[in-house]
Parts: structure tokens; sequence; C-alpha cells
């Protein structure tokens, strides 16, 4: 954290002979990473505070005592030497790693960790190259499941403490802890109950052996059988940045991708977890007219056909990830031969589109009073959640929160919870201005719909009245993972549409009524699966999921971020703004002949002042670390 | 052949019969000699014990697959023909001792160069290379070698071999 | 707990209740009074001039001048550590705003060690008045009294002695008419040799797993709750009264340069009369053993003593000639520790004693910091090879090995270093013992063929 008036006091120190400066209170694991050298860990993490429980990171430090000490407690000092090489640090390291080995099973050949493993690499890289243990091993059961989703091996195990730390300083859900102690020391769940936190798989990242697998992605792939790219959660409005892995063009595992301005490392699960769908074999891979599989030219045919003179009884559903391109085709379309149909996004809030100068996610951490109106940030946007627990618990910012109902926020014991009536929430707003808790400005203000039981319109002008009186920034929280782009685009508006009256319907994705409106006499689906909700659609074309489809999402609160796919769509399989492009083309509809996404994602730039960002390309990413540790010595 | 000036002098006669005759007796020699010609089809030479020919993947005594799926072979073979997908032993169905096992083990016997590697990699010593080197074929898709033709048979369901 | 407390109001001492009596001659500071009937009752200690002491601090001395008085008599903590109490004192911050504590470790879980109980069943009032005197002087009105869970007896004349005090007004809103107040609260371990630990004691307070913190920042400066806390061990804190009353001057007098005054040692194991002696600091530890206790029994020798628990390092008796000043304990190689003086003689085999430490030592490990947790258990399971008679020299180097990476720094806290001074101790003083164990399958004492190893 900078200091108050924004100088930020730095300290000279010599790490094995290198100078490095740093900021005054930094942790000399962290220091170290400046300069290249690894200082291996295991119980710390640059995200959770410090704790010295694996004695890992010994390094001799002078001035000071005669002994080894930790790197990860002890902060920088002007003037200090450290020496990671040094005989005493070396062996006092190759002894805890010898520790460490004494118990931990030779499974590494069936174990989802090997070959990413810091156990493994620092065994090759600071351990004794010859093993003395002697003695039998410890055994447990295994593997145990934590949840569906999660398996826990405790032979495997090094009592870090980072998956309790995690549970306890970052998501507040303390669902895991340890039980017994000393050697028979092993990590359980709460009262034995399976976890049911959203946040629970980045335990799995966390987990820097194999004791913490997925369930989900369990003996699918070895590390180096994968590619990967670094992508955008598509799951919901907040964008978090993920990885995506891919073996035998399949997406077989999906991690966290950090990128402090919005998710500092922590996805959730649905977004790590809820990735199967783009692998089904029953996944619509052919075009299909009235039941029978056809090709694409057909396809089309029949669906203007379909749509032929609809006018305002055309009805577009949207999915909640439909990229800001396939939404700028989409403009163009309304602009022009499908002028006055109605559209609808699935998943979407009942916001309005967003005022000026909205507030940004990391914005949080340096508000001083945060306000959560008509949302369940943990459902809604989860790791926004997570980022006003940070704010809160860590950075000293006071809590305020506006709903009907308990949430996972008032677990906090200083914050202050008014309940208001569903319904009501605008009123409770307005009496705020002169609260205790909000003197001290900034102050951020999260909104969001109650599920549709608020009145956005005078809400979000409770809120613009409020932000102005005490001085804060609102963001209005958003659901559908594209939505503030479809607002952008000024596909949607505040209010939802539920398409009913249309007599022609095309579906993106599952139907964002829920349903199919009854009224429909034509239908066209184009989404990966045949859903029931889908009906017996009359034309079914076959859509890419968020892995596969290049283009961009414009986040919550405005930023716009591009996809990296990592599957390879095989033909007939097709981009969605190729499909939309052609539809726009037979449809007469002038500039739509693109001959490639970035020919594009310029005119949308032109023309939707929102997508400025989308003429920029994609900065070539660099290379994503998949487990976020020190790199390694060169 | 005009400049026959060079002809030997006529030699004796019984000089001619006795160079047939050591002729004759090299000859009659490697009639006696063993025959070291092996009469490949029918016959075959023996093998090294250490000979690398076409892969096996054990079982236990108890029928249980040796493969515990770590794909180890896989990651060390030069030429990346093999291909293994693992897949969870549960309860009901449990192919191998521990938690994991091949679901898919595939070898390319095109690409493969018999080095062995991947019987040096494996930590449960399941896929040894075998002494057998026919493998000609008439399609590069049977040259695909999968799991069920690379396993040896179940000794639990065996037949008991019957000694006479 | 709290429903197992009888009523005490309006108060009437327990007839159940009784101090222990002094069992052992009274010495000069902390035992002075002890053989009185009823000197666990407050008339009784008030009649020996108890809370006198503590009246004069809040009338008549300013925190400073307090801790002047201590800083002035040498005083070091006798918890184990041996660590200046002026200096401790001087770590807790003047200025932070906001409550702050004084905790009395009271969790007395070293193995030979029971001076704690000694003093708090014979006179507990004179705890209370000395742990108000440290809370005046770093400026807390809150006292938290830690008591190990297994100690009941102490435990329920603490209770009463605080519910006593309490209705005479010493501890309330207006001790003795001064505007300080004072709330001493009592806190039951759950059992555990860790919550004698500082940082693990306060976690254990605070309601969660007893596991030590990591240091910085200390307890002073954040401790219970994240309060500046100061933490003193009974015996420490029992001392104040006579320093308040007698002057720093005259308490440091009593004992060496460097350590001053009187110690509490719990001498046991092979002596005729084990008991809790007071000496003054700077005695023979053969004084102790030898006179005090009386010595070993008939026809036995002195082997090896532990001079301050089972965590200091053992001296063997060619030492017993060292005095107990701490200084002169760390400079031959042991501490002064908790004061436990556990006494072997030569019919015990010494391999077996340290490899029954390290059980010990691996049973109470609490599991947060790796060398501690595998280093000990390793080393148990090693003693156990070389007991069964199935040793080699491989695992006296393992041996070697572990008490190298168990100390110095290598811990979290000092619960490892512990285990590590066992083995190196009695591995440097009794090495042809273990390699007899080890390398020759016999016992020097023959103890283990009497008995059998299994038991260690």
């Amino acid at each position: 954290m900078p200091e108050p008036n924004g100088a930020v006091p730095t300290v000279t120190l010599t790490i094995d002979g290198h100078q490095v400066t740093v900021p005054r209170g930094t942790l000399i694991v962290e220091a170290a990473k400046r300069v290249r050298i690894e200082i291996p860990v295991f119980c710390y993490h640059h995200k959770m505070d410090p704790v010295g429980a694996c004695r890992m990171c010994l390094v001799e430090i002078s001035p000071g005592p005669p002994r080894p000490q930790t790197a990860c407690t002890t902060p920088v000092a002007e003037g200090m030497v450290v020496r990671t090489n040094s005989p005493m640090a070396v062996s006092a390291r190759a002894d805890i790693l010898e520790y460490e080995l004494a118990n931990h099973p030779l499974d590494c050949p069936v174990c989802d960790k090997g070959g990413e493993c810091p156990l493994q690499d620092y065994t090759f890289r600071h351990g004794y190259p010859t093993s003395r243990i002697n003695a039998p091993r410890r055994h447990f059961l295994k593997p145990i499941p934590l949840s569906e989703r999660i398996a826990l091996d405790r032979e495997r195990c090094v009592l870090c403490y980072r998956c309790t730390r995690y549970y306890d300083e970052i998501t507040w859900d303390q669902e895991l802890t340890a039980d017994h102690r000393g050697a028979d020391s092993y990590i359980t769940s709460q009262f034995g109950q399976p976890l049911r936190s959203i946040f629970s798989g980045n335990i799995i990242d966390l987990c820097p052996v194999g004791a913490l697998t997925s369930r989900v992605w369990r003996f699918e792939a070895r590390p180096w059988d994968m590619a990967y790219t670094g992508s955008v959660c598509s799951r919901c409005a907040v964008g978090c940045n993920v990885t995506l892995w891919e073996r035998r063009n399949q997406l077989v595992r999906v991690t966290s991708r950090q990128n402090d301005e919005i998710d500092e490392g922590w996805i959730c699960d649905r977004g790590r977890f809820e990735y199967t769908e783009v692998n089904r074999p029953d996944r619509i891979r052919v075009p299909q007219v009235e039941g029978r599989e056809a090709t694409w030219d057909e396809a089309m045919e029949a669906l203007l056909d379909g749509i032929q003179g609809a006018g305002h009884r055309l009805g577009i559903s949207i999915r909640r990830d439909v990229t800001n391109e396939e939404l700028f085709c989409l403009w163009r379309l309304l602009q022009g031969p499908c002028r006055g149909a109605r559209v609808a996004l699935e998943g979407r809030t009942s916001l309005p589109a967003p005022g000026e100068d909205t507030l940004l996610i990391r914005d949080l951490d340096c508000a001083r009073a945060i306000v959560v109106v008509a949302s369940d940030t943990a459902d809604d946007v989860p790791i926004v959640n997570l980022r006003i627990k940070k704010a809160v618990s860590k950075l000293g910012a006071r809590l305020l929160i506006v709903h009907p109902d308990r949430l996972d926020l008032d677990r906090w014991p200083e914050a202050e919870h008014i309940r208001n009536r569903p319904g009501e929430a605008a009123a409770a707003v307005r009496e705020l201005a002169g609260h205790p808790l909000l003197q001290e400005g900034p102050v951020a203000i999260l909104w969001g719909d109650g599920r549709g039981s608020e009145d956005t319109r005078e809400l979000a002008a409770a809120v613009a009245e409020l932000a102005t009186r005490v001085g804060g920034r609102s963001m209005p929280l958003y659901r559908a993972t594209n939505e503030r782009g479809a607002l952008a685009a000024g596909l949607i508006s505040g209010v939802p549409d539920d398409l009913e009256g249309c007599e022609a319907v095309i579906c993106y994705g599952p139907p964002a009524p829920g349903r199919i409106p009854a009224s429909a006499r034509f239908v066209a689906v184009w989404d990966l699966l045949l859903r029931p909700e889908h009906g017996s659609p009359d034309v079914v074309l076959p859509a890419l999921g968020f892995a596969e489809t290049q283009g961009s999402y414009t986040n919550l609160e405005g930023r716009v971020q591009f996809l990296h796919p990592v599957l390879h769509p095989e033909p007939p399989l097709r981009e969605g703004w190729e499909v939309l492009c052609e539809l726009g083309q037979r449809l007469k509809v002038r500039e739509m002949d693109f001959v490639g996404i970035f020919q594009l994602q310029r005119a949308a730039a032109r023309a939707i002042p929102q997508f400025a960002a989308l003429a920029s390309p994609p900065e070539p990413e660099p290379q994503p670390t998949p487990v976020l540790y020190g790199p390694a010595r060169p | 052949m005009t400049d026959e000036t060079e002809r030997p002098a006529r030699r004796n006669p019984l000089q001619d019969v006795a160079a047939l005759a050591q002729g004759l007796r090299t000859t009659l020699a490697e009639v006696m000699r063993p025959v070291v010609t092996t009469q490949y089809p029918e016959e075959k030479s023996p093998r090294a014990e250490r000979y690398r020919g076409r892969h096996y993947l054990r079982r236990y005594d108890n029928g249980l697959e040796r493969c515990i799926g770590c794909e180890l072979c896989a990651a060390a073979c030069p030429v990346g023909c093999i291909l293994v997908i693992a897949a969870e032993n549960t309860e009901d169905h449990r192919v191998s001792p521990g938690e994991r096992y091949a679901k898919v083990y595939e070898i390319n016997m095109l690409r493969c160069i018999f080095c062995g590697y991947c019987e040096e990699a494996c930590p449960v010593q399941a896929i040894v290379l075998g002494p057998e080197y026919e493998l000609s074929d008439v399609s590069r898709e049977r040259f695909i070698y999968t799991k069920d033709m690379l396993l040896e048979p179940n000794p639990a369901q065996q037949e008991p071999i019957v000694v006479r | 707990m709290a429903t197992e407390v009888p009523a005490f109001s309006p108060h009437v001492p327990s007839t159940e209740l009784r101090g222990s009596g002094g069992l052992t001659p009274p010495g000069p500071v902390l035992t002075r009074f002890f053989g009185t009937p009823g000197l666990y009752t407050l008339a009784v200690y008030r009649d020996h001039g108890g809370y006198r002491s503590l009246e004069r601090a809040l009338k008549e001395m300013t925190p400073q001048e307090v801790h002047a008085q201590v800083k002035a008599s040498g005083l070091r903590g006798r918890g184990g550590a041996g660590f200046p109490t002026g200096t401790k004192w001087g770590f807790v911050p003047a200025d932070v705003p906001g409550p702050r504590y004084v905790v009395v470790n009271f969790d007395e879980a070293e193995p030979g060690t029971t001076k704690d109980r000694y003093l708090v069943e014979n006179c507990p009032h004179q705890l209370l008045e000395g742990a108000c005197i440290a809370a005046y002087a770093v400026g807390a009105h809150q006292v938290w009294i830690y008591i190990r869970g297994e100690y009941d007896h102490p435990y329920r004349i603490l209770l009463e002695a605080i519910e006593e005090a309490r209705q005479q007004g010493i501890l309330g809103e207006r001790p003795f008419g001064v505007d300080y107040p004072l709330d001493i609260q009592l806190y039951r371990g759950h059992g555990a040799y860790i919550c004698g630990e500082e940082t693990g004691l306060l976690e254990s307070l605070e309601g969660k797993r007893p596991q030590p913190r990591s240091r910085p920042p200390f307890p002073a400066v954040k401790g219970a709750w994240g309060r500046p806390t100061l933490m003193n061990n009974v015996e420490t804190l029992s001392t104040l009264p006579w320093i308040v009353e007698h002057g720093g001057q005259a308490y440091h007098a009593l004992g060496t340069d460097r350590s001053g005054g009187t110690r509490m040692l719990s001498v046991s194991g092979d002596v005729r009369r084990p008991g809790v002696y007071e000496i003054p600091i700077g005695v023979t530890f053969r004084h102790v053993i030898m006179e005090l206790a009386g010595g070993p029994p008939p026809g036995r020798q002195v082997k090896v003593f532990w001079p301050g628990g089972s965590s200091a390092p053992v001296l063997p008796a060619s030492m017993l000639d060292v005095s107990t000043d701490l200084d002169e304990l760390a400079r031959v190689g042991s501490m002064g520790g908790s004061g436990g003086v556990i006494v072997a003689d030569d019919s015990r085999c010494v391999v077996k004693a340290a490899a029954r430490l390290l059980r010990f030592y691996a049973h109470e490990s609490c599991g947060k910091c790796t060398p501690c947790r595998v280093g000990t258990d390793w080393a148990v399971r090693t003693y156990r090879r070389i007991l069964d008679g199935e040793g080699s020299s491989a695992d006296l180097q393992i041996l070697d090995r572990i008490q190298a990476s168990l100390q110095n720094g290598r811990c979290l806290c000092g619960l490892g270093d512990s285990g590590g001074w066992v083995i190196m101790s009695t591995m440097r003083h009794f090495r042809p013992e273990y390699e007899a164990h080890a390398l020759r399958r016999q016992c020097v004492t023959g103890e283990c063929e009497r008995q059998g190893a299994a038991d260690a």
C-alpha cells in the first residue's frame, strides 16, 4: 500500500550478492523474486498473511543471530544481507525437505499434481540427493471426497495450512480445519461436512502438493500433455482471468490466472468446474432443419424463411456469454433488416445502463467504507465478494449491508446490516446519507437488483444521490457475462423482455425467459446442446463454447477483455460472428463482409463508443504461470 | 585372345585330379558340418533375453493390470508413439491395484523405434518389450496396437496348464 | 467449566479446599510464610502483610516507579527462558490506545516442574497481588490467568481467592479507593503442553487451536486479541509483592550479579526428599540435590540431572558443582529453564530416558511447523529401533542430524529445540551408552534388560 502522501519509502538490501531495492515492509521472499532467486515456500502465499509454519524458506540473514531465519515472515531492512546459498541455509532447507518427504507417499506417478508439483521441484533443486528415510510412512484412508468436486489425500499433505488459512482469511467460510496434533495432524472439513463454499476450488490451486485435487478433472491428463491459453471466464460479469487447459481438443481444466485488477488469482467454483458442456459427446456439431441434418446453406435458407417479415414479432434471445463482436453484428442487423425485433439476454439483471464514472473492482482496495445494496454478492458476483472481504478484513474498510436476508458478509462481526423489506431498498438507501460508518471516504457502493425484487430505476436514483452526498462511487452488479456490453450496444434496456408475443424466435443459447414463448411459430436454436427448454425447434445451428470462440467480453466495470480460444473447432462448426455476418449478407446488409475478426473489431470500435477498446488488438499475453510460485533459480 | 603366348606350361593331369579332389573335399566336409540356415517362416532363430520386440502390458498374478496410467512411458517416448488416457478405479470396476488405471493404452508400432525407454520409465514394470518381431501387417490402422492387444492374458481366467 | 463453580456469595471458605501446606522448609521470599495454617485465605494472607504492596503501588507509586523497582531487582522470567522481566515490561508500548492485558502463564506442564502449583495452592493471593501490580505497571486493567487444564485443585483455590478478593474490593472498580479498575479472569487450558508456550497460550486463550504464532510481532506489541499483552509466569509475578515491599535492590542482593533473587526448584527423581525448595540463586546443584533433597537412595550415585525441567539439556554428575545461576548454566550448555530438577541415579538408562522424553515431545508437538512435527516423530521411531535392539550406526547418525535440525531457529517455537536438546545433551555426555545400545544391543545399566525397553 502506498503511503498517504503517495511516496513509497524504499529499502535496499543484498540477496546473494544482488542489490535489490523494494518498498519498505516487503518480505524477503518477495524481494528475492525481484532478482529471480527462488526461495522455496510451502506455507507462504503472497495473498495471505505469513505464518512461518513450514520453515522451508530458511535463509541466513546478517546482521542477525547466527541461525537460519524464515524469509517469509521477515521484512526487509536497510543494508540487510541475505544469503540463500550459504551452507547453513542450504542444509537447513534440505533438512526441512527431508522431513516433508518422510511421510510423503511415493505415488507421484498417479498423482494429479505430478509434473507441476512444488514439492517435486523443490526436492530436485533444494533437497538431499539421496533419501535416508528408513521408517514406515504414515497411512491414511485415501482419497477422501471433501465435496463432489474436491478430493483430499492426507498422506500427501505437508500441513502447510494454506487451505485452512484460505478458508479463514480470504473467504471467511471456515470449512476446513486441522484435527489431532503433532505427526498425527490432518486436514479435515468442519464436523466432517462436505464443502459448500462457492470458493472451494481455489484450495486446489493453493495446495503445494497433491493433497487437494479436483475430482472433476481427476486423472484426465498430466500437465505435460496439455496446452494452455490465458483467457477470460464466461460464467458471470466479473470477468475473472482464467487459464484454459486443452488435451486432444478437449477442455480438460480451468484454473485461475492472477489479474490484480480483477480477481487477484481467485476464481469461483462455477468458473472452475462448470466447463464440461463443451466436451459433451451429444453436442450439436451439424446444422439441422426440421430434425434432419443439413448444410449451413440449407439451414440459413430455412432460418431466413422462418424470420421473413416477422418485423417486431421477431424475438432474439441471446446467451449470457455472447461476445462483443456478436453483439456488434446483432446491432447491425437490428439497425437494418431486423429493425424492431425484440432482444432478451439470458441470466441478466434488471439493472439499467451504468452512469458515468463507475467504480472499478480494484478501487475497493482503497475504499474506507463499502455499502452493499440488494445483492447477495457471493452468488451474483463471487469474486467481487472476495474483494469486499479483503478490503474489510485486511485493509480496514467498514461494511454496511442493505439486504432483506442474512448474507455471508454478515460473518464480519463489525458489519452493519440494515434489513430492508424486499422492494424497499431505495428507501433504505436514501436514509443512509448521514450514517456514521460513511463519514470517512472514499465510499464504494455496490448495488444489485435484489434478484428482480427492487425497482432498479428508483434504486439507481437513490444510489446516485447517496454517492454524491457521501462522496463515493457506485458499481451496478450485473450478472450476465456480457450484460454491460449488450447495454452499451443498446440491444437491451433496463427492463427485461420475456419475448412473449413473438412469432419467430432465434434462440442463441438457452432461452432467456426460461422457455420459448408459446406464441412462437418458428423457432431457430443456435446452441452447443439441445436443451429441454428449447422444445422442438425448426432450425438448429451448432454454436461454439467460450473456450473455442474468438472475441471479447465487457465485464461489469466496463473493461473489455479478449478471449483466447484453446480449442480449435472442427468444421462444420463456425464462429458466431461468421454466422451472423453471413446472415447479414444474406439479408443484404452492407458492410458485413468482414474478412476476419480484426476488421470486424475495428468496425465495432468505430460504431459503438464503449467498444473502442476492440480496436486495439489483443496484446500478446505473457505466458501464464499455472502455479504461482517464484521463478526457478536461473 | 590373340596373344596366347603366355599359356601356362602343360601340367601333369594328376595335378588336375588332385585339385578336383581338394575342391570335393571342401564340399564333402561342408556336407558333414551342422546346418546353420534356419528355415525362417517355419523355424525361428532364438532371441536374446533382452531383445526389444513387441510390447506387452503385464498383469499381477491375481489378474489385475500392472499399468496405473501414469503416462510416464508416453513422456519418456522419444517418438511420441504412446497414448495413455487414464481413469479412476472404483470399487465396482477395479482394473489395477491403486487409484488409477489406463482406460486407453495405444502404441503406434509404425512410429516405435523399440528403444525400450518406456520400459525403463515404467514405475510398476507394466510395459515390457517382448521377443516378438513379426509385426508386419496390411494396413496402417492395424499398426495402432490397442490395450487389449497389448495386455497379456489374464492368468486368473486362463485354463490351468496341464503338465503331462 | 463454569457450571461446576459453587456459589460464593456470601463468602465462606470451603472446608474441602486446603492449601497443600508448607511441606518443605520456608525460604526467604516466596515461601516465607508457608506452613502458616490457612495462608490460602485472604484473611491470613492480609495478616501477614498481604496486599500492602499492591496498595502501596497503587497509592504511592507511579507505574514507572514499579517498573524501575523490577528492573533494579534483576528478576528474570521463571517460566523457562529467563528473560529479564523489567526489560520485557519495557516492550509493552505505552502509547497505544485501547485495552491491554496481563496474562499469567499458569500452564505448568513441563515434566519435573511443580513449583507454580505449590505456590498457588499455598498462597494464591500472592499471585493475584503480583498480577495486579504488573497490570498497574503496564497500564492494564484486565488480568487473565491461564491455568493448566489438569490443575483442578489450584483452579478451585484460585477461584475462591479471586472471589474473596472481589468481595473485599481488592478487585473491582476502585481497589483500595484508587480509581484503577482491576479484574482477574481464570481460563482453564485443555491439556496441551504447547499451551505453555506464550503465543500458543494466546491462541488457546482466544479459543483457537493452540499453535504458536510467528514472532515478531511479539505478544507485548500484539498479543491476546491483537492487543498489547504482558505475559509472565506465576513465580515471576508472585515475587512482585516482595520486591515492591522491600525494594528491587534487596531482592537483587539475594542472588548473584546477573540473576537476582531466589528461585523455586522442584526436585524430583532419585532423591530421598523430593520437593519444592526456594533457594537463593547461586547455590550449587550439589547443595540442592545432596543437602536439601537428601541425595540419591542408599548405595546409589547421581548419574545425570536435568537442571531446569525436561527441556533443559542434561548435565552429568560431574557437573553437580555448577551454580544455579542462569548464566552459569548457559555457559555449561544448559539452561535455568523452569526450575524442575530431575535427578537420575546410576541405575537409569539414559537412552531410555531420552526416548521417553522424546515421546513426550512428539506427542505434544502441535503439528504446525515441519521440523518439530516430523523430527520428533522420526526421533521416537529411531529410538524405538535402537531400544528394540535393531539399531545401527546409521540410527545414531539420524539422531544426530535430527537434533541439529530441531535447534537454532529451525522451529517455530521452543518445543522443537527442547526435543533437540534432549538428544544433543544425552548424546554428548553419554555417547558410550548410545553406542552400546545401538551397536552392541546392550544396556550399560541393565535397566532395559530388567524392565524391557518396550515401555520407553
